[in-house]
């Protein structure tokens, strides 16, 4: 697949998810804000009447921080639902086309996703900007451009590992009617062992053992640790060649599947 | 009304045999809502080792809290959500025609034609583990309370539903994917945790506007206080308005619809 061909497909998938502006961008900021506001209320009941300064290594104003990062940080992890992801493909017949032109699948739908996850891309800036902007950072809390740098690198990286997540996940559908359920399966627990329910630090002492163990600490917990300054430069290269690991693990899952499942698909309009 | 509920029963015998076609669906449906119970579960316990009272409550009653919100989850799930999924394709396609032509109302088959059987385990599952909760939890409750939760926890159930339709029928309008489902969810978040914890203005939103606190929370708080009445009071008038509401405002949405055949 040329470079030029994958910066038409993210262009044509951006410009299509814009489509709906209005509903994109009431949707993003008042779901910022309802989401985060849920949590402001929960985290200062929990700190009130536990009468703590400090959970889990999180001072109050941190803990807010925290969830206004992982808030914003999941929107470039995640992205948006396509609606040409690999399961319609597959039900709609559309597989058909790919197996034919002269294209990666894997990259085409990369590209794809790119796009669809562009406007997000913006939202994270515009509202990182106004939070940084307005809210004064705690003391430990220490932003800084090497940790800005290392945080946009590990976010990067966050966004492949989820998408090789989600595809190996939504190749299933060569076998299974329907995949909404088992995405809706995966972001439960992805969430919670992620980080973006809560941060992992909070977890009892043997449940963070167990978690460092996993992939799932990399898409959201890390990112906003490396961007809040508290992960060293040594660590964080540990953790990386960790992540890239997982990632290369779930490539080569992903392409045994797909090699698998073709055998499997009858092509709906052949 | 015989007619809506014979009607309801022919939704019904459809539906299930539609859920027998898709049988990885039905299990991966259970599989997911365990996910989500799980995450909750979780959550809170994880909460609840830095904490002994949350908004007011220990664990033993948010324990009754969170199979509260399940069975209101699972109704959902269960009764309306297949609906509300298809409704904002319908109106964008203009495929309502087939509905407004049915001589019944077109609220009622609307939102509840497709019954999902396939999420209709988990809501055994619901009951099973709030009906635990209240069992295991120290203290027995009179017989006067279990009936005014219960009471309480349909509303809740009504409202919720009623909530979530009219955060779709904007799609009238927006001609957007969702309509406005996804501020929806963002906005149920709220009613996820105890009513208590919440001060101030929003704690006024919560009890009127978007009445998400009296989905769970204030259904279970009945059970730990002792002049419920107002409570009744309050979550049966906010059903009564807002299901005047909803179909005022579903009128006004059908005057907007234009058919893809007219």
């Amino acid at each position: 697949m040329t470079t030029k061909l994958f910066f038409k497909t993210l262009n044509l998938e951006a410009r299509t998810t814009m489509s709906y502006r209005f509903d994109f961008w009431i949707s993003a900021v008042i779901g910022f804000i309802a989401e985060f506001g849920a949590v402001w209320f929960l985290w200062n009941a929990v700190f009130k009447e536990s009468n703590s300064d400090v959970i889990g290594g999180y001072s109050l104003s941190s803990m807010y921080i925290y969830y206004l990062t992982v808030i914003l940080i999941s929107k470039i992890v995640r992205g948006s639902r396509s609606k040409n992801d690999i399961a319609s493909d597959i039900y709609q017949g559309n597989l058909n086309k790919y197996l034919l032109f002269p294209v990666n699948y894997i990259l085409y739908k990369y590209a794809q996703h790119l796009g669809v996850m562009f406007p997000s891309f913006i939202q994270f800036f515009l509202f990182g900007v106004v939070v940084i902007l307005v809210i004064d950072l705690p003391n430990d809390i220490n932003l800084s451009f090497t940790s800005i740098f290392m945080a946009l690198i590990t976010i990067f990286i966050a966004n492949i590992l989820y998408f090789l997540m989600n595809y190996m996940l939504k190749l299933t559908a060569f076998w299974i009617d329907n995949v909404w359920s088992l995405d809706a399966f995966k972001w439960f627990i992805v969430s919670l062992l992620g980080g973006y329910m809560l941060p992992i630090s909070v977890f009892p002492k043997n449940l963070q053992i167990v978690l460092n163990y996993l992939p799932f600490k990399f898409l959201f917990d890390f990112p906003v640790n490396t961007l809040f300054g508290k992960i060293g430069v040594e660590i964080w290269v540990k953790e990386i060649a960790i992540s890239l690991i997982w990632c290369l693990f779930f490539l080569i899952v992903c392409r045994l599947v797909w090699k698998k499942g073709r055998l499997q698909y009858t092509g709906v309009g052949i | 009304m015989k007619k809506y509920l014979r009607l309801y029963a022919y939704f019904l015998r459809f539906s299930f045999s539609k859920s027998m076609e898709f049988r990885f669906d039905f299990f991966f449906r259970i599989l997911m809502d365990f996910a989500w119970y799980g995450t909750q579960i979780a959550f809170f316990s994880i909460l609840y080792k830095h904490t002994n009272l949350l908004g007011g409550w220990n664990f033993d009653q948010v324990l009754i809290f969170m199979g509260s919100i399940f069975v209101v989850d699972a109704v959902n799930m269960t009764v309306f959500s297949n609906n509300f999924w298809w409704l904002p394709t319908y109106v964008n396609r203009g495929e309502l025609d087939y509905y407004l032509m049915r001589p019944v109302s077109s609220l009622f088959f609307l939102s509840l034609r497709d019954f999902a059987a396939n999420s209709f385990m988990n809501l055994f599952f619901a009951i099973g583990f709030l009906v635990w909760t209240i069992l295991r939890y120290p203290e027995s409750f009179s017989i006067d309370k279990i009936m005014l939760f219960i009471f309480l926890l349909i509303c809740g159930i009504l409202l919720f539903a009623m909530m979530g339709m009219i955060f779709i029928i904007p799609v009238f309008w927006l001609h957007s994917q969702k309509g406005l489902k996804d501020i929806f969810s963002s906005f149920q978040r709220f009613g996820n945790q105890p009513h208590r914890i919440y001060s101030g203005w929003i704690k006024h939103v919560l009890t009127s506007i978007l009445p998400f606190a009296f989905v769970a929370s204030y259904p279970v708080s009945i059970l730990f206080e002792n002049s419920p009445l107002k409570a009744v009071m309050h979550s049966f008038i906010l059903v009564i308005s807002l299901f005047l509401f909803m179909r005022y405002f579903w009128k006004k949405g059908l005057r907007a619809y234009s058919s893809a055949s007219s």
